[in-house]
């Protein structure tokens, strides 16, 4: 079962973007973003292992990073559970499981 | 049309160097005036190109810091900060200046000292150019944004790992002919395609570039003026510069980034020229990747056939279109905010015929490309020998 994630709707355009700014990217609207949350079941459109990290996730390393392109029309930034270190495929279907330390942790959907 | 005219130009070695912050501004600004024959009392203005000084030697105010160690007296002095691009809007300033007709003589300098912070440190200070909430808490650093679109890019175009690691080999060579490089050590493939020092999947230490300290300077004039200081007058024709998505992954597609695009575009116009009148190109080369996306951003290769020109030896010193003849960011160094400023001094060594061993063959032409973060800001410069 999927975690959801909370995004911003433009209610003129209908695009849903992870980030808010003051216009809609798409339909040029001012202040037309709601807030509102998706399903955070998606498919991954890149992906890489990180084996040098910032410090204070050298503990973490080797993670996997993937950017995700989610149902709900948004595409976001996760760490892959490290079940699945290596093998990662684009297009592979995957959903949000946790937070870890405010960590999006995604993992492969058997 | 020329925008502004360079008359003098220097550079410091890039490199984990002795020298201070100041020590290094200074070298290169000297070098720029004595090779335009001025003195620090012809400037009228000074901008400086640096990214992270009040991290990386704890000090800012940094242009008034700048201009006073050079001596400067009473000189209009900005700093300029866009990332990786920093040093390049510090020149697009100066172009602007000169434009606008309120300047006549400007000094730009691109200057950044790294190694006074170890490797995790400046990790760290790279990452503030990313998102830090939505990217670097992540994890994400710098070489995994390129390792994101390496994958991306092999998946879509087929680009294979040999392809990548052929611009690695490239600039090492075309470094090892460059006494200012920070590396001179010669690969190949292979070393790239064996190494087990990964950094970002599939990328490893082969494929990013240096930590380095450096810097460059230019001196720029009104076109008119140009003859009066220097024989060898290169003049700037062309200057675009475009934002694009702050994040990563905010880009439709992760093999091109729109700012290169759009800024190539507006430089070309401006210059009246196409991408095949260029006859080199000094591109931003932070990881090899990066090097293959720039050549098909900015109308060289077909999206998708970067890297099998790099692999056929086409973007080579002997190539059609030799890219990055200094060793690029990759093997001549990347002290972040004297970049941009460093590929238009080696731009112009170049069309002065005065770049030695790696000298390109007869050319009028050249350009630079500076990106900063994951191509949210890109500058574009076409350069021409008159």
């Amino acid at each position: 079962m999927s975690l959801k994630i909370k995004v911003h709707h433009c209610v003129i355009c209908e695009k849903n973007y992870l980030l808010a700014s003051a216009y809609c990217p798409q339909c040029r609207s001012e202040n037309s973003f709601i807030p509102m949350e998706v399903e955070g079941k998606g498919k991954i459109f890149s992906y890489t292992v990180v084996y040098v990290s910032e410090k204070k996730w050298e503990a973490d390393t080797p993670y996997s990073l993937a950017v995700i392109d989610l149902d709900g029309g948004v595409r976001v930034l996760g760490r892959m559970n490290g079940d699945n270190l290596h093998p990662l495929q684009i297009d592979m279907e995957v959903e949000l499981t946790e937070y870890k330390d405010q960590v999006p942790v995604f993992k492969r959907v058997d | 049309m020329a925008l502004a005219s360079v008359i003098g130009v220097g550079t410091t070695h890039y490199g984990a160097l002795q020298s201070t912050f100041a020590e290094l501004v200074i070298e290169a600004a000297k070098q720029a005036l004595d090779d335009a024959g001025l003195g620090p009392d012809d400037i009228d203005a000074f901008y400086l190109g640096n990214y992270a000084g009040d991290s990386f030697i704890d000090q800012n105010h940094l242009a008034a810091y700048a201009a006073s160690v050079i001596g400067l007296k009473g000189v209009p002095s900005s700093r300029l900060e866009g990332a990786c691009a920093s040093g390049s809007l510090a020149l697009r300033q100066g172009i602007l200046a000169i434009q606008s007709g309120m300047y006549k003589r400007v000094l730009v300098v691109g200057a950044e000292k790294m190694t006074s912070q170890p490797t995790a440190r400046v990790t760290e200070i790279l990452a503030q150019a990313s998102n830090r909430e939505w990217e670097a808490n992540i994890g994400m650093t710098f070489p995994s944004v390129f390792g994101l679109i390496a994958q991306r890019h092999m998946y879509r175009y087929g680009t294979t790992r040999e392809q990548i690691a052929s611009v690695a080999v490239k600039n090492h060579a075309h470094a090892l002919l460059n006494p200012h490089a920070h590396l001179h050590k010669n690969i190949t493939i292979e070393d790239v395609c064996g190494c087990t020092s990964m950094v970002a999947d599939p990328l490893n230490r082969y494929d990013c570039s240096l930590i380095s300290d450096g810097a460059s300077a230019m001196v720029l004039c009104a076109p008119d003026l140009a003859k009066e200081y220097q024989t060898n007058v290169v003049d700037i024709i062309g200057s675009g510069q475009a934002s694009g998505p702050f994040e990563l992954f905010m880009n439709e597609e992760l093999t091109s980034f729109s700012a290169s695009r759009q800024a190539s575009q507006e430089a070309y116009e401006m210059a009246n020229v196409q991408p095949m009148d260029i006859n080199f190109a000094e591109v931003h080369d932070c990881f090899t990747m990066a090097e293959i996306i720039a050549t098909e951003d900015l109308g060289f290769f077909k999206p998708g056939e970067g890297g099998i020109a790099a692999l056929e030896g086409r973007t080579s010193l002997r190539g059609d279109i030799p890219i990055n003849p200094s060793g690029g960011l990759k093997a001549k160094g990347h002290p972040i905010g004297s970049t941009g400023v460093g590929q238009g001094v080696e731009v112009v060594y170049q069309l002065r015929g005065q770049a030695g061993q790696r000298q390109v063959k007869e050319s009028s032409i050249g350009l630079t490309q500076n990106l900063g973060g994951s191509g949210g800001t890109c500058t574009v410069h076409i350069y021409k020998r008159r």
